[in-house]
């Protein structure tokens, strides 16, 4: 039953700042690029770097979340030892509480990882859009004889007050860390991304469980604790792309980034597949007097109009006469005849009848919910 | 809920058809529509329809479709009862391969013996429907007919269906051979019902007086003792057995004709493939196109497997482009079929026409 590392899939969170996309789903479960939720890139980072043990921490609206990742079969996590598991909050003789916290989450699946008798934790979030090798993350870890490796971005140094910022020494030693600093030191931002040795976490998670005046979390308890014990706490740093996407704007912008003709993030390297629950559509078919460029677009959909500049996601249907420009429509929506829509999501199953107008060119983004109808001749530029 | 039905693929009676495309796998597994292979459409209507038990029988080039099938975990066939089984050829005992389906049957009898379906539906991968097998069983019962065959009527009266001959009743009295003449009203759909029992006494029967084929060497020649009777079947059919046959069908497709919209969905082969992309000067138009695929070029009326790309310039028209085939900078593919992995070089023109598609073999370079 020994594994080397397991991960643990912080994805609990509820992405409030996503407004009507997160009201019935946890942010994890969000779409993403035409294909994908926000959770595949995780779990296919770890299933691309050999890890074959995730446990996901759900809490939050996780219906759609627990359906989806069903045993993992479709990021090849269904094995015998290890596999996937979610991990929600139970029933203990100690009481029953929520997760109060990231670390708390963790402290209390201790007996889940125990079973592992693992050498090294690898705590992740479902929050982000990247690619990336944790084994090699891991070797670095094991080279500098780590206690604890936090992954890092430079970031550009205008930006660094928003987030967690290290200080390190020139090998990479952390010798602080400054949560949201006004004048930062340094343009290292925590990924949020860490591995411990399971011993050292364990300890300090036990550690602060006991602590009442703490917040049983990572980046406040846990991480500023392993400094003030001088343990040795590395940064391992990561150029590629990572995006946030826990606003309307980012979400819409990471589509959009899609569509550059050398897009930054790139979907399609046979080397670093992303995988996904599999819909089983049909594929797509783009009808005779369409117009279709500058566009991402899934299996399932049928597009009568024009489409420029925009992403698709499966099953969606496009009308005669309609102009889908600068937008993301997600699985199952249904655009009639001539309707206009302009740097728009409409979300999942949403309708927008025949003639309707929604967003403008230059505008705000605006955000067609789950299931919504906008009526036949309806013009909808903003949500008030 | 459990089915009655013990579903058979019976690849035995379609070896060397479309040889353009079955050089190195059978019929059953050439790619169709996009992103699905042809069992697909036999294996998804049977598990539709419930049908949790499917044996595949195969005669010969049997890698491919073993590739494809895997433990048959796309159809949710991977069952520890019943389930997907691919039974490759048996063999004569001096290591010869046998002559037909028959012989397969008869040495897998094992298959037949040990599960508990008492009826068999016997049907083959190239002939596609949407048949209710469960329709067809209940009408099997209340006529209480031996042997119940499936017939369409308005359908294509092409050259390698058999036509049959209907008595009193929709009692079957005729079975010709392949080939349709004008006179002809009604066309074999390859699918057969009749009980287990029934089916093992005939295999039985048949094989030792020296037969090798069902359909002809134990059905037909007992038309007149055995109660066979149709089943009339009004869905679409399409039938792939010519390179002729596999184009019009294709572009049938095109037409919203063809029968994937039949089905609420089709399994198949899992391939993670990214969604399509669509660069600037894109033009697309009446074309059905998997995931995976670059388009900077020009696309009319055509379908584009999974991974293809389209450069810029480049024009394919009229054309079937399987998987992870590559048309370079100014190359213009028309009226052709494209097998997998073929490369275009820049400039170069393929070029068949409506009534003779070109075919372009696999892995090939232009």
């Amino acid at each position: 039953m020994k594994q080397e590392m397991v991960a643990m899939l912080l994805a609990g969170g509820e992405g409030k700042r996503l407004g009507p996309l997160t009201r019935k789903t946890a942010k994890p479960a969000v779409n993403f690029g035409g294909k994908y939720r926000i959770i595949d890139f995780p779990l296919s980072n770890c299933t691309n770097s050999g890890i074959t043990t995730v446990g996901v921490l759900t809490q939050y609206e996780p219906l759609e979340l627990n359906r989806y990742l069903g045993i993992g079969t479709a990021w090849d996590l269904d094995r015998r030892n290890g596999g996937l598991a979610i991990l929600p909050p139970y029933q203990a003789q100690s009481g029953k509480n929520w997760y109060e916290g990231t670390a708390n989450a963790i402290y209390r699946n201790l007996s889940y990882i125990d079973d592992y008798d693992p050498d090294y934790v690898l705590i992740l979030s479902g929050d982000h859009i990247y690619k990336m090798d944790y084994e090699k993350m891991l070797e670095a870890h094991k080279e500098k004889q780590a206690d604890v490796t936090i992954s890092v971005m430079e970031v550009p140094w205008d930006e660094a007050p928003r987030f967690g910022i290290l200080n390190t020494a020139d090998d990479l030693r952390i010798n602080e860390f400054e949560e949201k600093p006004e004048e930062p030191k340094s343009n290292l931002a925590s990924m949020g991304i860490y591995i411990f040795n399971w011993n050292v976490l364990r300890e300090h998670l036990i550690k602060d469980a006991e602590d009442e005046t703490s917040s049983f979390d990572f980046g406040k308890n846990i991480i500023p604790n392993t400094l003030l014990q001088g343990l040795d706490v590395f940064a391992y740093k990561f150029k590629g792309y990572w995006k946030d996407v826990g606003t309307i704007q980012s979400l819409w912008e990471a589509n959009m980034d899609l569509l550059e003709e050398e897009p930054p993030f790139d979907l399609y390297d046979p080397e670093w597949k992303i995988y996904s629950v599999n819909p089983n559509q049909t594929p797509q078919y783009i009808g005779k007097d369409a117009c279709v460029e500058q566009s991402v677009i899934n299996e399932g959909c049928h597009i009568e109009g024009e489409v420029q500049h925009s992403v698709l996601f499966y099953d969606v249907r496009v009308g005669e006469g309609s102009l889908v420009k600068d937008s993301v429509i997600m699985p199952g929506a249904r655009i009639g005849k001539d309707v206009t829509i302009h740097r728009a999501i409409v979300a999942s199953c949403a309708v927008i009848e025949d003639g309707a107008t929604v967003g403008e060119p230059g505008g705000e983004i605006v955000v067609i919910e789950p299931h919504e109808n906008i009526e036949s001749g309806t013009v909808f530029k903003q949500r008030v | 809920m459990t089915n009655d039905l013990l579903g058979v693929i019976n690849l035995g009676t379609e070896q060397g058809l479309f040889p353009e495309f079955t050089g190195h796998r059978n019929l059953a597994s050439v790619p169709f529509s996009g992103r699905y292979r042809l069992i697909d459409f036999t294996l998804t209507n049977m598990i539709t329809q419930n049908i949790n038990q499917v044996g595949i029988f195969t005669l010969d080039k049997y890698r491919s479709l073993m590739d494809h099938l895997g433990s048959g975990k796309e159809w949710d066939l991977d069952r520890s009862q019943g389930g997907l089984h691919i039974f490759p050829p048996a063999l004569k005992p001096d290591g010869e391969a046998y002559l037909g389906d028959l012989a397969n049957f008869s040495m897998h009898r094992e298959h037949f013996i040990r599960s508990k379906q008492p009826y068999v539906v016997i049907t083959g991968s190239n002939v596609l429907t949407t048949i209710d097998y469960t329709d067809m069983l209940a009408h099997h019962k209340s006529m209480g007919a031996d042997i119940t065959l499936a017939y369409t009527t308005h359908e294509q009266k092409c050259g390698y269906c058999r036509p049959i001959r209907l008595g009193e009743n929709d009692r079957v009295v005729g079975i010709s051979e392949r080939g349709f003449s004008p006179d002809d009203e009604y066309t074999y759909t390859e699918t057969i019902i009749m009980s287990k029992n029934l089916f093992m006494r005939l295999v039985d029967e048949a094989t030792s007086k020296g037969e090798y084929d069902l359909l002809d060497g134990v059905i037909r020649p007992q038309l007149h003792r055995l109660h066979v009777h149709g089943y009339h079947y009004v869905g679409k059919m399409q039938v792939i057995h010519s390179v002729l046959s596999y184009y019009n069908e294709s572009m049938r497709l095109l037409r919203g004709e063809g029968i994937i919209y039949d089905f609420p969905h089709i399994y198949t082969k899992i391939k993670h493939e990214p969604p399509t992309r669509y660069l600037k000067g894109s033009k697309v138009n009446e074309a059905l196109v998997a995931n995976g695929c670059k388009i900077h070029g020009e696309v009319q009326n055509s379908i584009l497997f999974r991974g293809v790309q389209v450069s810029k310039h480049a024009r394919v028209k009229n054309s079937i482009i399987s998987s992870k085939s590559i048309i370079e900078e100014g190359a213009v593919v028309e009226n052709a079929i494209l097998d997998k992995e073929v490369v275009v070089k820049r400039g170069q023109v393929i070029r068949g026409t409506i009534d003779e598609p070109i075919v372009i073999a696999k892995r090939t370079v232009v």
